[in-house]
């Protein structure tokens, strides 16, 4: 069966909370992963602490919103 | 399927299909999206908001939201013409209208509109005559001013996007992005594409932003406009000052 995700993350990445972390300054926040390509569109919050983007890989497809990945999906 | 970080919160099925985009409130709490089912010609669609289903329409825009998730406005079609919902409240039939926005705070909806012919601009309880038609209406965040995003037609058949806001014109570009307006002061901010060039422009300040992958945002204090840029396989958020 295909699977349709849609992740409301991507819709409009909302503000995450982060203690420690100092909102709207310049910084790196994600590194793709070798092997890894990336979908279009990536979402950023507002506050500038995370980006979430739709990974795909041989192995299927995931969402990644900072440290957070979602389970293995045949496709999104 | 459709998911809120790990939880599944709607599914398609039995003839009816997501709709992209969907939208999430600004704290991520709510997030309304749209179905689809039927086949050309006989098309209907829904939107649900945590769970809740809409009456059927023969088209739905994109809902927009407040930051709290409470007030949610969208286009609506019907056999007899053109609407905007608020919630459960309905306003029209008009000639067309513009998908609405909704404030930060969610106590104003603002969208433009055509009734008779005569186009207009509808900021919460107060309407401006609008000339022509435009792409897109963006509020700023106490929902106080309103500018619009207008298409002009090229002699080759193309068009170029434009800026409208403060009684300012902006610079034409061969796209634009979703506006915003400054929290603290009289100023929007904007991505642009031109000739595969891109663009943050703020005010009448025109920064290339080679790597720009997100509409800019103002930081709450109104002092930077932030944005989203893919550099090689890294994605960084980039800053800039307003002066």
């Amino acid at each position: 069966m295909r699977g349709l995700i849609l992740l409301g993350l991507l819709a409009s990445c909302s503000d995450p909370r982060r203690d420690g972390a100092a909102p709207f300054q310049e910084r790196l926040l994600a590194t793709i992963p070798p092997g890894v390509d990336v979908f279009v569109p990536v979402a950023f919050s507002p506050n500038g602490l995370e980006a979430a983007y739709v990974a795909q890989a041989e192995e299927g497809c995931w969402a990644v919103r900072g440290s957070w990945k979602s389970r293995r999906l045949d496709s999104m | 399927m459709i998911s809120l970080d790990d939880k599944t919160i709607g599914r398609s099925g039995s003839g009816r299909s997501a709709v992209w985009p969907i939208s999430l409130s600004g704290e991520g709490s709510v997030v309304a999206y749209r179905m689809a089912a039927g086949a050309d010609g006989d098309l209907r669609y829904w939107v649900i908001v945590n769970g809740k289903e809409s009456p059927p329409f023969t088209y739905i825009g994109r809902p927009s939201l407040s930051r709290d998730g409470r007030v949610v406005a969208y286009r609506a079609s019907l056999e007899e013409g053109q609407f905007i919902r608020v919630g459960d409240r309905i306003e029209g039939p008009f000639d067309w209208v513009t998908d609405p926005v909704v404030s930060s705070d969610g106590s104003t909806v603002a969208y433009a509109a055509s009734v008779n012919r005569e186009g207009f601009l509808k900021v919460g309880e107060k309407k401006s005559p609008l000339p022509g038609k435009p792409d897109m209406i963006f509020l700023s965040p106490q929902g106080r001013d309103a500018g619009w995003v207008e298409r002009l037609p090229l002699p080759d058949g193309g068009s170029k996007m434009r800026v409208v806001a403060f009684g300012t014109t902006g610079e034409s570009f061969g796209l634009v992005g979703n506006p915003v307006i400054s929290p603290t002061e009289p100023l929007v901010a904007y991505g642009a594409e031109d000739e595969k060039r891109c663009f943050v422009v703020i005010g009448a300040r025109k920064v290339e932003t080679p790597d720009r992958v997100g509409d800019p945002v103002f930081s709450p204090d109104g002092r930077r406009v932030g944005y989203g840029a893919r550099i090689g396989r890294e994605f960084w958020w980039k800053v800039l000052e307003i002066p």
